[in-house]
């Protein structure tokens, strides 16, 4: 019989397998609103990853921390689109 | 194992899958438009299905969680929005996905943003 922790520990694996995947298009975006676009789903992913290491340590204080990293990264990717739209980069 | 757990495993096996199909798709399709569709979409079902898989692993977390479940779904198409006005001004898309009709330029429809007022 498969364990809980032990199914959780693949979960956060294939988590890090799809961050993965968002750092290769932060790294190859032609330009600036691309890398927006990753920077918005590495937030997501990490808000994903705090839950489930919460889950997995028995640790539900994380829960809070991942409510105010949702946020955080909600601020962050406005910013960063306000700014797109005041700048000239082309 | 536990119901409770089979529940919270269930929940958060589709939201990673869900997430992983996000990313998948930010990587591999070729345009801005195209990629912030997919992430925005897929991305906030997927989050949204973690979240309530620790909210049933910890029920005395749950309200806390609904809230973070219900402030995805609002500020995910906020961001998404800005980030697409952005892009249509400070980028080019690709040559066969030109646009025959820009209903974004400037022909004096669009709200010029509010001059701020001098103080003092």
């Amino acid at each position: 019989m498969i364990s809980f922790d032990f199914l959780i520990d693949l979960l956060l694996g294939v988590l890090t397998v799809s961050l993965a995947l968002g750092f290769i298009r932060l790294k190859r975006g032609p330009d600036v609103p691309n890398r927006t676009v990753a920077f918005d789903l590495i937030t997501l992913h990490a808000v994903g990853m705090v839950a489930l290491i919460a889950i997995r340590h028995q640790a539900p204080m994380l829960l809070d921390i991942a409510l105010v990293a949702a946020v955080l990264g909600f601020l962050g990717t406005m910013l960063l689109a306000r700014y797109l739209e005041e700048s000239d980069e082309k | 194992m536990t119901t409770l757990e089979a529940i919270t495993i269930i929940l958060a096996t589709i939201g990673v899958l869900i997430m992983l199909i996000s990313s998948y798709g930010v990587l591999r399709f070729p345009d801005v438009f195209m990629r912030m569709h997919a992430f925005s979409k897929a991305g906030t079902l997927g989050i949204s299905c973690l979240i309530l898989a620790a909210a049933v692993y910890y029920p005395e977390y749950l309200a806390r969680m609904i809230v973070l479940v219900v402030l995805f779904f609002l500020t995910g198409p906020i961001a998404t929005t800005a980030i697409a006005r952005a892009a249509l001004r400070a980028s080019t898309p690709e040559d066969h996905l030109h646009l025959t009709i820009n209903e974004m330029q400037d022909d004096g429809m669009i709200k010029k943003p509010r001059k701020r007022k001098k103080t003092g």
